[in-house]
């Protein structure tokens, strides 16, 4: 079990939260995501580097940065 | 080949002619349409010797096969010919319902050349363009000009106008049509104004002639859906909302390009969002609506989308709403584009800031973060008089008047590198250095790419390291013939379409045997004739390059350390575009592009 630092997009009008991971895996961070955000398509950062692969594993206080598309031009 | 309501009105305005020649659509085999039939059709036309506020310089001004189809999202034109801004190829397109009701008017697209004597507008109706008096429109702003004319030629009627900017012969005026909207990038406005061209008001009811209306309207009902559903967000918020994503990735320019940091949540789409009553306003026939209206000072004013906000906001280190609304309206109401403008107050500001501007002007220049000094100069450009000169005529002549070095000026071809940071993603970065028409966001927009926003998986397109392209070069150059593609057909670029289902749009539309294959060299082939162009009137593979303020790692922000190489890959990215190791577009690919084909 580990607990990560994540933030939203401000479109998301969500708080910034601590999520509990129990097997600390990107796939299970995007779950809970998708329960927390319904049918919205979400991307994953950290460090300032796109996560794209569900079986990554996160540290603990890791900070998350989730973002949805939204055509920026 | 349908798609196409046949005409093209080639229009004198010296000598007040208007000949009406069929579209070649034979053409449109090679070229698709929209600014890549134009490139083609003006090829011969654009000379190094005729400038381009000059009579003898064509403007033309085009639809597409797929404008005002049943393509989500097709409502555009474009307006192409030699850049007052840059010399070079320019190109430029806008929204709303204009490119729709030109085709409903019975042309393809316009070719205009000539000046005439007093200030005019065209009117395009039912098949025929006539040439008007426009005295009583001099002076006008955009919104102005066009509530009069819609006074006369009835609220269905769609124009497209200059304001004072264009009659001022400002090299970043724009074109404004449907409110707001706006062919804002190259200087078109200048172009007209020039031409003592005010105005072009489109109105009809004709049809748009398509190969297959069931298999288009069955396209168009599951990409309305799927638009609907991924693009919700951006209906919400606009294109503002992507600021603090663009943010966390260090996309965003900040101080004229120095900077990677600034108070996001003092400007993010959430606080535009509380601060005015915003509502959401779409163009013809698109299900997403990323433009905005608010509630300003009593008025209603079209909001600034993404590119503007960050123009006249954190790139002058200005974080006040109300001066990046009141900015933008003002550009709009006086026809100049923003981005331009942002860019070239941003550089005065940091040649300030350097001790780098003689004494009278550093007077003049407003500092960092000067709310007043930033309207008043926006003033000032619009009427092509004091600072307002030098921001009006863009950064790279500017830099030259100014004897300083182009080193510093954030440029290509120059073109004003637009509001996306060009160290955040080295695909950006390459992208802008060989974009068609300079220092281009859309195309290709590859920072979308990097951030895992948009993907083709049949073109290799698809998120990676943004410090990094090896390996994805292609798909830099693939991205840059998809967003070819939208100003070809021409439809919008933030209704992303994979290349799979443009090529199903365009036969439905069309009835042309297109294949991933031809439709993709037909990009490429729109991609070799505007570099033909602008490279006839002076430019070079030497252009092909960044500034060297861009070579200085930000010490800041989510693109701290990082600086683009991308001279090491333009020789790949050159050979994938199909051209020669040096940049040159193959002389066989020239002649068989340029081959006189008859209908
Ligand atoms: S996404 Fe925006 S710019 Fe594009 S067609 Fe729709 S409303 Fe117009």
């Amino acid at each position: 079990m580990i607990k990560i630092k994540v933030t939203y997009a401000s479109v998301l009008m969500r708080e910034p939260e601590e999520v509990e991971l129990t097997s600390g895996t990107l796939g299970e961070l995007k779950e809970i995501a998708a329960q927390k955000l319904g049918s919205v398509a979400v991307c994953f950062a950290s460090g300032g580097n796109l996560l794209t692969d569900p079986g990554l594993k996160l540290a603990e206080n890791q900070e998350v940065f989730i973002f949805p598309l939204v055509a920026g031009g | 080949m349908l798609g196409f309501v046949g005409k093209i009105a080639c229009v004198n305005l010296t000598d007040g002619t208007v000949e009406v020649r069929p579209t070649p659509v034979k053409e449109a085999g090679k070229f698709i349409g929209g600014s890549g039939l134009a490139a083609r059709l003006l090829y011969h036309d654009l000379k190094p010797e005729v400038g381009p506020l000059e009579e003898g310089s064509p403007v033309a001004i085009f639809a597409g096969p797929v404008t005002g189809t049943a393509v989500p999202s097709s409502s555009r034109f474009v307006v192409c010919g030699r850049s007052p801004l840059t010399g070079f190829w320019g190109e430029s397109t806008s929204g709303g319902k204009f490119g729709v009701v030109l085709k409903r008017a019975g042309f393809d697209g316009l070719i205009i050349t000539g000046k005439a004597r007093e200030l005019v507008y065209l009117l395009v109706e039912n098949g025929k363009v006539e040439i008007k008096p426009a005295f009583n429109l001099k002076g006008r702003d955009t919104y102005g000009t066009q509530e009069e004319l819609k006074k006369v030629h009835g609220t269905e009627a769609s124009v497209a106008c200059i304001g004072t900017a264009g009659e001022n012969l400002v090299p970043i005026a724009s074109v404004i049509n449907d409110n707001g909207r706006a062919a804002g990038r190259m200087g078109f406005g200048a172009a007209l104004g020039s031409k003592n061209l005010k105005a072009i008001v489109a109105a009809g009811r004709g049809e748009i002639p398509v190969a297959s209306t069931q298999a288009l309207q069955e396209l168009a009902r599951g990409l309305n859906a799927l638009y609907k559903k991924t693009t919700l967000l951006t209906n919400q918020f606009g294109t503002l909302g992507y600021l603090d994503i663009g943010y966390y990735f260090g996309d965003v320019p900040v101080k004229y390009f120095t900077r990677g940091i600034f108070p996001i949540d003092r400007m993010n789409a959430r606080r535009f969002r509380e601060e005015y009553a915003v509502h959401a306003r779409a163009c013809w026939g698109c299900p997403i609506g990323c433009g905005r209206e608010l509630k300003f000072k009593g008025r209603v004013v079209d909001g600034p989308e993404y590119e503007t906000a960050v123009s006249f906001g954190p790139l002058l280190e200005n974080f006040d709403l109300d001066t990046i609304v009141e900015a933008n309206h003002l550009a709009n109401c006086h026809g100049f584009d923003t981005i331009s403008a942002g860019v070239t107050l941003g550089f005065l500001m940091y040649l300030k800031e350097q001790n780098m501007l003689p004494a009278g002007l550093k007077e003049e220049v407003p500092a960092f973060g000067d709310r007043e000094g930033i309207l008043e100069a926006l003033k000032q450009t619009a009427e092509n008089r004091g600072i307002g000169r030098l921001i009006g005529q863009g950064v790279t002549r500017t830099a030259k008047e100014l004897g300083v070095s182009q080193g510093y000026a954030a440029a290509v071809r120059g073109l004003e590198i637009p509001m996306h940071e060009p160290r955040a993603s080295v695909g950006q970065a390459l992208s802008y250095a060989t974009g068609p028409r300079g220092a281009c966001h859309q195309r290709g927009d590859f920072f979308q790419v990097d951030l895992g926003l948009l993907k083709d998986g049949d073109l290799h397109i698809r998120g990676g390291d943004r410090t990094n392209l090896q390996g994805r070069v292609e798909a830099v150059v693939n991205l840059q013939c998809l967003r070819e593609l939208d100003n070809c057909l021409l439809k919008c670029n933030f209704a992303f379409t994979p290349l799979k289902v443009v090529v199903d749009a365009l036969k439905a539309v069309t009835g042309y045997p297109w294949t991933p294959e031809n439709t993709l060299q037909a990009a490429k082939n729109s991609l070799a004739v505007k570099r033909m162009i602008s490279f006839n009137l002076g430019s070079s593979s030497a252009d092909d390059r960044l500034p060297d303020h861009f070579r200085k790692a930000l010490g800041e922000g989510g693109a701290y350390g990082i600086v683009p190489d991308i001279e090491k890959y333009l020789p790949e990215f050159y050979r994938l575009q199909g051209w020669n190791e040096d940049g040159t577009v193959p002389r066989e690919l020239v002649s068989r592009l340029i081959a006189d084909d008859k209908n």
